[in-house]
């Protein structure tokens, strides 16, 4: 029997060693040299093709495709690959390219390669169709230039040609040589960005330095982008060095990253986007203006922000981020007011501290969706806070917030939603037209508000930016003072979890999560006076 | 040909075609609830899949067209029906992340799993082996005590929390592994132990149940009189009687093993079918998750009917209506 038992202990021992045997040590992390080992991001969202009209936006977003325009840290716009863009008159621009610029494969980027780009997009690109107004015709009218013409003022064209999912600008001709096999794009260097292309997989993509970028030679060797759906995953990566930065980290894990060495939590620029409340104005109470106000003042947008979300999103101070130029901060807390308008509007406290009107509790639904995993406690601490002004809220989680507004048999009072006051391109009528003018096809409440509508339409065809300034300022005291059925709860920033070497990374603010001059530990923001 | 042999083979072949029959029915019934998901699922699968091939705001006509090619305007049963011969040639529809075929993006994983799977069944067989005769061999004894008890743990904790576990102590604390092990193969064995720890711990136990009824069996008493040492008492005697259940369990458990993998290789960034469907489960990518539940489920029914199949060829006890 004894050799047995000696038998079986040293069978197990040798499979519990040969499980830890072909395991290796983690890797290094990058090394401070002159040339800078490639940057590893790990991220949640898995680039699907090299199709540039679909996918083409996430790769501006990791240095390989680029745009027209850029929107920048402080709310402007300005020339990128354009040298510059003049409004002639109120129907006529002129787009002028700069001199010199290649595909990364060295194909010139000229004024038919990038009016090539323009009739493919619009031919093939939703996000173009629909960001272009019809009768728009583009034309080369001198060598580098292109003219647009519209039928209608259109002082949104700048911000568009910003807007990442529009127009980045691809080699047409190697797109179209492939066909439908996007993979084959890999390695034909057909943007014009600091990094290119070597290959695409349903694990990672993997970006080589241009060596003849045209603005300077970027510093890095390359980049890494890995999709990984498990934020654990995404986090150990980076705490165990396979990883330098990774994207989209949950809010839950800042308190431990924060108790962790090696790992930090850093902040992108405050985004455009943030949660925004729909309140139903076509059913009781929200039907009631005074109750609308109440329900708006009686929540505390400080504390969601700063103790309910441990400052990781920024205050709803306004409609629009407080960073925007014509950002006004009117949205205030103010209970006592609250409870005085519904006094005035005939609702009632009732024993259980609920109030009442007409036998109609003060009772409202509110619908919030598990792709957002933050609208739990920030839906709960409102649920507390308007409750200290007598109304009762019920939280009722959907499975998709869009599909439940959509839906004409969904009751709800309030839907909460993440979408931004601004475009990605930065443009704030983009975002008004889409969800607060009484005809946008994101009102799901149906809702109307005639000097809203005049407000939008004019702000829709005014170039003069002192008047488009005066215009949003009058439309955010309407809308945040007068009728708040949209508002905002907080403002979404980017953030990410970064080792010891990138904790000064500080990506831009359209989401350019690298460009040429990203280096571990601090380095300059390429600024437009600079090219 | 005897007559009794000629009853026994009539009796084999019934049994096979039952339990054919069966396994036939159970994968009609599952079909019907799984294809029930996509009706029941919120939102337009017409707008869906539209909007998966880039059409992000489709027009009336576009939406109708998608439904008229997509079966939706008939009776449900109708539906059913077109579904279930689409899926029976092999279109289990589109995903609606990106609008490829379910099943080409299911095969394309397909080889992930499987190598992540089998070295997990093959690591699961040995360890509940290995276990089950350890404590056999010292029955009541500290070995057995530790091992009961380490199993008792193993069985009560689920896979995702031993993949964290793992990962946070054993590949960040100890350097050993990686997080992203992304499909490199040197890097199958730290999520396929994952994917054992529960199973070995569960079959460990069983087995050993088993062989302590089989060591105190009478046949084992008569061998051990006839002076068998308990070697040979063990891997002659006692392991083929308990094998024959113990291979019912495994059966049964190879299907578990397809299903519970997702979140391990969603954990251990495994690209496999289990991470593409833990994606699809957040994405509600329906067809992709009933595409999975049908070829899991299918998987299951598969292999537990040719673990039947098996048991009543080798046991006579089975085909003469007894239990196991």
């Amino acid at each position: 029997m004894k050799p047995f038992k000696s038998f079986l202990i040293l069978a197990c021992l040798m499979v519990l060693l040969a499980a830890c045997a072909p395991m290796a040590t983690s890797e290094t992390v990058l090394q401070q040299t002159e040339e800078y080992e490639p940057l590893r991001f790990v991220t949640s969202f898995t680039i699907k093709s090299l199709d540039p009209v679909s996918q083409g936006f996430w790769l501006a977003e990791y240095g390989v495709a680029e745009l027209l325009m850029q929107y920048r840290d402080d709310g402007n716009h300005y020339p990128w690959l354009l040298n510059s863009i003049e409004n002639v008159d109120d129907l006529t621009w002129v787009l002028t390219l700069r001199e010199g610029l290649t595909f990364q494969n060295g194909k010139p980027v000229d004024e038919e390669a990038v009016l090539a780009v323009i009739n493919r997009q619009m031919e093939l690109s939703s996000s173009a169709q629909s960001s272009i107004p019809e009768g728009t015709v583009f034309e080369i009218t001198a060598p580098l230039e292109i003219t647009v013409k519209t039928l209608e003022p259109y002082p949104r064209l700048i911000p568009t040609l910003a807007s990442e999912s529009v127009f980045p600008i691809y080699d047409v001709e190697a797109v179209e040589a492939v066909g439908e096999n996007f993979g084959e794009l890999a390695g034909t260097g057909f943007y014009t960005g600091p990094f290119s292309v070597v290959s695409l997989d349903d694990q990672a993509l993997i970006l080589e330095r241009n060596e003849n970028y045209w603005a300077g030679r970027p510093k890095l060797q390359g980049v890494e982008v890995r999709f990984v759906s498990d934020a654990q995953a995404r986090i150990l990566a980076v705490q165990n060095g396979e990883a330098d930065i990774c994207n989209y980290p949950p809010t839950e894990a800042k308190s431990v990253v924060d108790a962790t060495d090696g790992v930090n939590f850093v902040y992108g620029w405050p985004s455009s986007g943030g949660f925004r409340a729909i309140l139903n104005t076509q059913e009781s109470p929200f039907d009631d203006p005074a109750v609308r106000k109440a329900f708006n003042r009686a929540i505390d947008y400080a504390v969601l922000a700063n103790d309910v979300m441990d400052g990781v999103v920024k205050q709803a101070t306004g409609f629009f981020p407080e960073w925007v130029p014509f950002s006004i901060q009117n949205q205030v807390t103010d209970l006592e007011q609250a409870k005085q308008l519904l006094d005035e509007a005939g609702w009632v406290v009732g024993d259980d501290g609920i109030r009442e009107k007409d036998g109609e509790r003060l009772s409202i639904i509110m619908l919030i969706y598990p792709q957002q995993p933050d609208l739990v406690p920030i839906s709960e601490a409102i649920q507390a806070q308007v409750l200290e002004a007598g109304i009762e809220v019920e939280i009722q989680l959907v499975d998709s917030i869009f599909d439940a507004l959509t839906d004409e048999s969904t009751v709800w009072d309030v839907g909460v939603t993440s979408g931004g006051s601004l475009s990605f391109g930065g443009s704030p009528e983009q975002s008004l037209l889409t969800y607060d003018h009484s005809e946008a096809y994101r009102n799901w409440a149906g809702h109307t508000n005639p000097e809203l509508d005049a407000l939008i339409d004019e702000l829709a065809v005014t170039f003069d930016s002192e008047k488009r300034t005066e215009i949003l300022k009058e439309f955010q005291r309407v809308r945040v003072e007068e009728d708040p059925q949209q508002f905002f709860l907080t403002f979404h920033t980017t953030r990410f979890i970064v080792n010891d070497n990138y904790q000064d990374y500080h990506p831009g603010m359209a989401l350019y999560f690298v460009h040429y001059l990203t280096t571990p530990g601090e380095y300059e923001t390429p600024t437009f006076e600079d090219n | 040909m005897n007559s009794n042999q000629h009853y026994e083979r009539v009796e084999i072949v019934k049994i096979i075609f039952q339990r054919l029959l069966q396994m036939f029915l159970t994968l009609l019934g599952a079909s019907l609830i799984i294809w029930a998901l996509l009706p029941l699922a919120p939102g337009d699968p017409a707008m869906r899949i539209l909007q998966s091939l880039g059409v992000t705001e489709p027009t009336q006509h576009e939406v109708e067209t998608k439904r008229e090619e997509l079966g939706l305007n008939q009776p449900y049963h109708m539906q059913y029906i077109q579904w279930l011969g689409r899926l029976v040639q092999g279109d289990f529809s589109e995903s609606y992340q990106n609008g490829k075929p379910v099943l080409e993006e299911l095969g394309r994983r397909l080889p992930d799993t499987f190598r992540l799977a089998s070295l997990s069944l093959v690591l699961t067989i040995f360890f509940s082996i290995s276990l089950a005769l350890i404590c056999t061999a010292f029955h009541n004894q500290w070995p057995d005590h530790l091992i009961l008890f380490l199993t008792q743990i193993g069985a009560s904790t689920p896979s995702f929390l031993i993949g964290v576990l793992t990962l946070q102590f054993v590949v960040v604390k100890l350097g050993v592994g990686k997080v992203l092990s992304q499909g490199d193969v040197k890097m199958i064995l730290l999520p396929a132990l994952c994917l054992s720890v529960n199973r070995s711990s569960n079959w460990s136990q069983l087995l050993r149940a088993g062989l302590l009824e089989a060591v105190n069996a009478k046949y084992s008493l008569v061998a051990t009189a006839r002076g068998a040492r308990k070697l040979r008492l063990l891997f002659k005697y006692a392991l083929p009687n308990a094998m024959l259940p113990f291979l019912t369990v495994i059966g049964l458990g190879i299907g578990g093993i397809i299903g519970g993998s997702a979140i391990i290789e969603a954990i251990f960034t495994w690209p496999g079918i289990g991470s593409f469907v833990f994606k699809a489960i957040t994405a509600r990518d329906y067809p992709v998750v009933q595409g999975f539940v049908i070829i899991a489920g299918a998987s299951y029914v598969l292999a537990s009917t040719l673990v039947d199949i098996t048991s009543t060829l080798l046991d006579p006890r089975i085909r003469e209506g007894g239990q196991l």
